[in-house]
């Protein structure tokens, strides 16, 4: 009987708590990091986007949930941990999204950057990385009708299946393998668009630094380039009338080839099927076979030479090779590309890079022609 | 403790040494052979492996059949005499409290990086040592109606784990296969053959086996089963960042389940629930070693098994916190990999062609 009671007794005394529990209204719940420089002579500027669980047992929907602490300092940990001086600690287990300023990035190596971030235990490697050229603290403040801007951010990064001017989503851990691998990568960057936040093409990293912004029509021609594209709309002009062409699918393949001069050459082919999905010709007729193939041969011919202008830009003024071809080379070739890897961004810009375009309307809509037949 | 009474089936004991085998190096293993090789050839290296293995499996497995034995401690004895072969089964003792008191390391290490970072490592400790025992007094009754139990609910969880971390792998990053030729794939085997640490349980098992005739069988299933975890975990891990990244990364595993969330089913991350089987791996590892080892100092010293256990507990949480820093861990683990070697790699031979010929004589 003495026995039991004790042992009744013990399982109460070690299971009435645990050891690291913490309440959740002292904790710090950061769902968004901006990464600055620092004022005062500081490296770096820290403003954390940190959920207020008060805040959202309220019954207003409309008012953000979250509030910003700023705080500046030399090093990612010690930022967090001199927050704990005006604040709950933070706790990164809900972190989303990243967002560094250019800044920031011209003068510190990258890697250094998020070299806590990596690290940490409590930060995932799936967080989503943005870059901005304005002030990423700012930025954190926009709320879009209550909603904060690291969530609004998150989500924008889901359509990517309707428009093919957005860059893929670059996580944490993607930048610290590219890094690693000493490769040149692009980020999705973040602007603001009459008070809200837009995704407004992409941010190349070269040897670690910032190095230019591509434009989100630069973007198109990427996704088309490398076949990143999950879908969207693509324009075009044609006699003095708009088109859209909806992409339902994109197949993509790469042949990689090296000459005896060492000289290497990608022949990319792209196969789009998609929608005529707007016509403003007045003389449209899909339901004529040779007029929809007109209109193939013309998307395939805008494409081309979009494509082919981004080529020629990529390696002639941006000499970056952030479409991973460094990839096709190393797999082709792998005794030399290892004497290769270390000046790849000179041997990019020198290769011979093709780009072929296959174009099927699968169909047009609920429409196909505008005046009587 | 030492209950001959109770035998075990075939299928218990492929269980008990899949169980065993399956530990620490699940979440290491991707790291140790990426930084031994920088190609992404290390499943080759690994198949290889499994291929050794197995052959050397088989080749115990006849020896068995021609000169069987109810336990590898009694075989030492009969083959190299009472002396030295106590002493080698002294060796044996040392070697298997030297592997658990490292998955207890491993396992604290773990714990209070991940889940529990205020408690004391003392506290997590010895509570995992003393669940250990718990099951250890059972006997192997007890770990062979445990084990089968724990190895389904594992192979479930990392199943569907590592089906939702498909999305993640690029075939591109493992390639080009064999680019820089064999020689990365022979550098990265050494590394590669501490992961399999666990099979010569099969050694020790005749005994309690109620029948002999699937000896190569269990063995082989018992060895596959963590084989081929292994292979899907280089694969995934090395699909999904590179073989440079890889060798930067402390837990490879975890922080592959780290850079994805699912969407929608209820659970967003399944990091936690890999964190559960790794820990409950680590046990199975734990419990394997210390029963067997208990044995040993039970025939060796003829204590009453509470007192065995009371020494071994100790020393075991001794040479636990025994070493400074992870890297003092990594060390004594190369000790640990020669030990196993020299006690199960070579002297197997060495004691079947003793005892066959002592047999012979003492026939004839």
């Amino acid at each position: 009987m003495k026995k039991k009671v004790a042992v009744a007794l013990l399982t109460l005394v070690l299971l009435s708590g645990c050891w690291d529990s913490t309440n959740i209204e002292e904790l710090n719940m950061a769902i968004g990091f901006a990464v600055d420089k620092g004022d005062q002579g500081n490296k770096l500027k820290v403003s954390m986007q940190v959920l207020v669980p008060q805040k959202i047992s309220q019954e207003s929907n409309i008012k953000d949930p979250t509030k910003i602490i700023e705080t500046n300092g030399d090093s990612v940990h010690q930022i967090f941990r001199t927050t704990a001086l005006k604040s709950h600690r933070i706790f990164a287990q809900q972190l989303r999204v990243l967002l560094f300023s250019e800044e920031l990035i011209n003068e510190n190596d990258f890697d250094l950057v998020i070299n806590q971030f990596i690290r940490d235990n409590e930060t995932r490697r799936g967080g989503l990385v943005f870059m901005t050229s304005k002030n990423p603290g700012d930025m954190l403040k926009i709320n879009d009708d209550g909603q904060p801007a690291s969530t609004t951010l998150y989500d924008l990064s889901e359509n990517r299946k309707s428009t093919i001017l957005m860059f893929k989503t670059v996580s944490l851990g993607d930048i610290s393998s590219a890094m690693q691998n000493n490769v040149s990568f692009a980020i999705p960057k973040v602007s603001v668009d009459q008070g809200k936040l837009m995704l407004d093409g992409a941010s190349i990293i070269k040897n670690k630094r910032f190095l230019t912004n591509i434009s989100p029509l630069a973007v198109q021609s990427y996704n088309l380039l490398t076949g990143d594209g999950l879908g969207g709309v693509i324009e075009f002009e044609y006699e003095h009338s708009s088109y859209s062409f909806e992409i339902f699918k994109l197949k993509h393949h790469i042949k990689t080839n090296k000459s005896a001069s060492g000289k290497y050459q990608f022949d990319v082919s792209v196969e789009l099927d998609g929608r005529l999905s707007e016509d403003w010709n007045e003389r449209e007729n899909a339901f004529n076979e040779k007029y929809l193939r007109e209109i193939e041969g013309v998307v395939k011919r805008r494409l081309e030479t979009s494509v082919k202008d981004f080529i020629g830009e990529l390696q002639h003024e941006i000499k970056a090779d952030i479409c991973g071809f460094y990839q096709k080379a190393s797999i082709a070739y792998p005794k030399d590309f290892r004497k290769e890897a270390k000046h790849w961004d000179e041997i990019f810009s020198e290769s011979d890079i093709r780009y072929k375009a296959n174009v099927k309307i699968r169909d047009f809509g609920t429409k196909g022609a505008t005046q009587s037949l | 403790m030492v209950n001959h009474k109770e035998s075990i089936s075939s299928y218990q004991a492929s269980a008990i040494i899949a169980n065993t085998t399956l530990g620490a190096s699940m979440m290491i293993l991707p790291r140790a052979m990426a930084q031994a090789a920088a190609t992404p050839d290390g499943w080759i290296a690994l198949l290889l492996m499994s291929v050794i293995y197995i052959v050397f499996i088989f080749a115990n497995v006849l020896m068995m059949k021609k000169v069987p034995f109810s336990s590898y401690y009694d075989y030492t004895n009969e083959g190299l005499g009472k002396w030295i072969g106590a002493l080698v089964n002294l060796l044996i003792i040392i070697y298997f409290l030297g592997v658990a008191s490292y998955e207890v390391r491993a396992m604290s290490e773990m714990v209070k990086f991940f889940l529990l970072q205020n408690t004391p490592v003392a506290m997590t400790m010895i509570s995992f040592i003393l669940v250990g025992f718990y099951l250890v007094i059972g006997g192997i009754g007890d770990l062979a109606r445990l084990f089968p139990f724990i190895l389904i609910v594992t192979l479930i969880i990392l199943f569907v784990a590592y089906g939702l971390s498909v999305q993640e792998f690029k075939l591109d990053n493992l390639r080009p296969v064999l680019g820089e030729g064999f020689s990365p794939v022979f550098k990265s085997l050494n590394a590669s053959a501490i992961s399999f640490v666990g099979i010569e349980m099969m050694l020790f098992m005749p005994a309690y086996l109620n029948t002999q005739k699937h000896t190569f069988a269990y063995g082989t299933v018992g060895f596959l089963i963590p084989a081929i975890i292994y292979i899907f975990t280089y694969i995934l891990v090395v699909g999904a960042f590179t073989v440079k990244e890889t060798a930067t990364l402390t837990w490879p595993t975890i922080a592959l389940f780290q850079s994805f969330d699912i969407q929608g089913i209820f659970i967003e991350r399944i990091d936690s629930f890999l964190l559960i089987v790794w820990l409950i791996q680590l046990y199975t590892s734990f419990v394997g070693y210390t029963f067997f080892a208990a044995i040993g100092v039970s025939k060796l010293t003829k204590f009453p098994k509470k007192v065995v256990l009371v020494l071994m507990g100790i020393v075991i949480y001794f040479a636990a916190i025994f070493p400074k820093d992870v890297d003092t861990v990594r060390n004594y683990l190369t000790y640990v990999n020669n030990l196993f070697f020299l006690l199960f790699g070579i002297l197997p031979f060495l004691l079947f062609i003793i005892v066959f010929f002592k047999r012979r004589r003492n026939t004839t």
